[in-house]
């Protein structure tokens, strides 16, 4: 079969085809994105995987070679008719698995995308049965949806953080590893796995910098280190507030404080009508500067926290 | 009392876990990044308007950390005096101290040559740290950078000389 694969990864894009696959990264970071299109001979089967969760770079490469090697053997052409490959998320699922997952929204008659409760063995529906099946068995943590999914929340910068929080708490009194004690150790490491994505997808959709970078990671807009278009009157705002908050008195800080955080509050509006217009690239600019107001926001915690 | 007794046991006993279990394979920063992290080197101000100084300000716009390295360069050319303020994690700081170090004494041809790669080795970065020797090195070029402009626009008529 002489289909070819496209790696591409911002910042830095590599093409490669049919047999030969190099990744080639400009400057490593610890994270970064893996965009991955395989194109089949036939062109009206082309088909795009769609760009989605952070990769790490050796787990690219690997995963590349494994891709690579089911491509050429032909295993993977059920779940290549289903005309995508699927979340390709190495991190947390076995590479195997994660290239034959196809995200649930993207359905098509395609037998590589069913999940079945690992106990009774009857496919899982997989909205209604993400963490337990209908035997009451706990499931492995469906890592292929994205966060808004988990919680069964519109994808939107806008989160109703109410709803979150209480999908939250509800799901994690029903998952919570306590509760497991008495059960099997697989039950137990599921019940783990699942509570811990949980709490790190509640985590990443709370606060507004975290829920914008996630939002902007799922539409394939990272920040690259090496960025440096910052326009110097920011950064030089950002290094007086640095040095104020270095000298501060008790009363400064507090003016520091509300002056920061009415700019955080700003910058959350910015992104509000930035998502909203989907402008992703104006949303990731807003990012940008509210990570270094943030920044200076903690500093002002631990300026209280030496205090106390 | 009695309780926060307890808690104290159960804090050490954390602590024996977290001892053998974590703390082994996590890396620690290195003596050299400890080293200017404890004890930086030139941290500071130059006077921004002399036109004998050139200001590098870069940011780091992943983490959030900003750079300020100041350079003032002597007549013949060479780097006299340099200064940092980081406001960022360890290994920021570590790189600009160290940067400024490296300036010191050099003609401004031979800071150029400075090498984000040199800084990482000698302060043994790991890959995720990578990108603060480059803050450095990018921190270097622009305060050099702006010297270079700062002292073009003002004499470029300067026939009296040479």
């Amino acid at each position: 079969m002489a289909a070819s694969i496209k790696v591409l990864r911002t910042g830095s894009s590599k093409v490669v085809s049919s047999n030969r696959i190099t990744f080639k990264s400009q400057r490593q970071t610890n994270r970064s994105w893996c965009h991955i299109s395989i194109q089949e001979p036939t062109p009206s089967l082309a088909k795009i995987a769609r760009p989605h969760y952070p990769v790490n770079q050796p787990t690219i490469g690997r995963s590349i070679k494994l891709l690579q090697n089911r491509l050429l053997s032909d295993q993977i052409s059920s779940a290549m008719n289903a005309r995508t490959l699927g979340v390709f998320r190495p991190y947390s699922v076995l590479p195997e698995r994660a290239l034959y997952t196809t995200p649930f929204w993207q359905h098509e008659e395609s037998a590589a995308s069913t999940r079945k409760c690992w106990k009774c063995g009857t496919e899982t529906d997989p909205m209604k049965e993400l963490f337990f099946c209908t035997c009451g068995i706990v499931q492995s943590p469906a890592d292929q949806l994205t966060f808004f999914t988990l919680f069964n929340i519109d994808e939107s910068f806008d989160v109703d953080l109410k709803k979150l929080g209480e999908m939250y708490k509800d799901l994690q009194k029903k998952l919570h590893p306590d509760r497991f004690s008495q059960k099997s150790e697989t039950e137990q490491s599921l019940a783990e796995q699942q509570s811990s994505l949980l709490n790190k997808a509640y985590f990443t959709l709370l606060k507004p910098l975290t829920r914008a970078l996630y939002l902007l990671e799922i539409h394939g807009y990272t920040i690259e280190e090496d960025n440096n278009d910052i326009n110097p009157e920011f950064l030089m705002e950002v290094l007086e507030l640095n040095e104020r908050i270095g000298e501060a008195s008790s009363e400064e800080i507090q003016e520091i404080e509300s002056e920061i955080s009415s700019k955080i509050q700003e910058n959350v509006k910015q992104l509000s009508s930035a998502f909203t217009a989907e402008d992703f690239k104006k949303a990731r600019d807003i990012a940008v500067k509210m990570r270094y107001y943030v920044n200076v926001e903690a500093k002002v915690k631990t300026f209280y926290r030496d205090r106390m | 009392m009695a309780l926060f007794r307890g808690a104290k046991t159960v804090g050490k006993a954390l602590t024996a876990a977290v001892d053998s279990r974590i703390i082994a394979p996590t890396a620690s920063y290195h003596k050299n990044v400890l080293d200017h992290y404890e004890n930086p080197r030139n941290v500071g101000s130059l006077d921004k308007d002399d036109k004998k100084v050139g200001t590098g300000l870069v940011g780091a716009p992943a983490c959030g950390d900003v750079m300020k390295l100041q350079i003032k360069i002597d007549e013949d050319g060479k780097i006299v005096d340099a200064k940092f303020k980081t406001f960022g994690c360890g290994s920021a700081i570590a790189s600009s101290s160290l940067a400024t170090e490296w300036v010191k004494g050099k003609t401004v041809d031979e800071a150029l040559t400075i090498k984000n790669t040199e800084i990482a080795k000698e302060l043994s970065l790991p890959p995720v740290k990578l990108h603060c020797s480059m803050l450095a090195e990018d921190a270097i070029k622009a305060a050099l950078n702006d010297y270079k402009i700062k002292n073009q626009t003002e004499p470029p008529k300067d026939n009296g000389k040479d």
